[in-house]
């Protein structure tokens, strides 16, 4: 009668051992390549972000219906020193396209900045400054500086996209 | 024949095999999955760095990178954004979409117009 206790003893001990090592490979599954993946999605993000960039860099827009580079456009404006409206509200419409698969999940503000002045887009807002000067959650960012040619001076042009997951930024 | 305590030792074992082996082939097939999953992901990426890395895409573009990236790893497909012509032909896939200078021709003069395209991503069987 002892030895046969004894033996369900030994099952039940089984039963415990087996069941410890089921919890710890079930937590090896959960937690494998969930690095990974967090690291992946900032990877992306950052591409798409990456991708936005390069999409204003070689956008056309349409002057009396005559196709022409947005750069191109801006170069002039600066070398005018022309109002700078028209140009934003073309850049807004650039934006607004390209935002289009992300703007659900993410706030986005996009800067160009040059020596006369910036211009900031914030969730297809033109604003006068900066909203991520005070924030510091997390953000996924690409930026290209391109020099101009104005008036035999390389003037700076710095194109920034920043993506932050939504309802933290504050845009006005 | 076995008794009523050999038959109370014989149902804690037989449910500690079941729990550790079951278990055990859940973390197989979850850690395959998860592998493929990463596998696919690595083709994402080169199916979006090809087709961007001009700067500008046009239908051409589209069509060389096809032709370039088949392979026998994966399948994919590239459609622009409300055309709804890539279906996904496999329950595993992963998409990703992004937008693209795309270039066509206004009266001979080239024009990059921004498009969102998406690109389609699944294991080939």
């Amino acid at each position: 009668m002892a030895k046969g206790i004894a033996a369900v003893f030994d099952a039940v001990f089984l039963l415990i051992i087996a069941s410890i090592a089921s919890g710890i490979l079930l937590s090896v599954t959960y937690g494998y390549g969930s690095s990974f993946e967090r690291h992946a999605k900032g990877v992306l993000m950052n591409y798409y972000a990456k991708q936005v960039v390069k999409a204003l860099v070689t956008a056309s827009i349409e002057r009396d219906g005559v196709p022409d580079y947005l750069l191109s456009y801006l170069k002039e404006s600066i070398e005018a020193g022309r109002d700078m409206t028209e140009l934003e509200n073309m850049l807004k419409d650039i934006v607004t396209k390209a935002m289009e698969p992300v703007r659900d999940r993410y706030d986005y503000v996009v800067s160009l900045k040059t020596e006369n002045g910036s211009i900031f887009i914030c969730n297809d807002n033109i604003i006068e400054n900066d909203p991520l000067d005070n924030y510091f959650g997390p953000r996924y960012s690409s930026s290209t500086k391109i020099y101009m040619d104005i008036k035999g001076r390389y003037v700076p042009i710095t194109i920034t996209v920043t993506l932050t997951p939504r309802g933290i930024l504050e845009c006005p | 024949m076995p008794s009523l305590i050999d038959m109370g030792a014989i149902i804690p074992i037989v449910m500690a095999l079941l729990l550790f082996f079951g278990t055990l082939v859940y973390t197989i097939n979850t850690i395959e999955e998860k592998n493929k999953k990463m596998e696919l992901l690595f083709a994402l990426f080169e199916v979006s760095n090809m087709l961007t890395e001009k700067g500008v895409v046009t239908d051409e573009w589209i069509e060389k990178v096809k032709e370039t990236l088949e392979n026998d790893d994966y399948e994919f497909c590239i459609e622009k954004r409300g055309e709804n012509t890539c279906e996904a032909r496999s329950p595993t896939y992963i998409s990703l979409e992004f937008p693209v200078s795309f270039q066509t021709n206004k009266d001979g003069i080239p024009f990059n117009e921004i498009r969102v395209l998406k690109v389609v991503v699944w294991p080939k069987v």
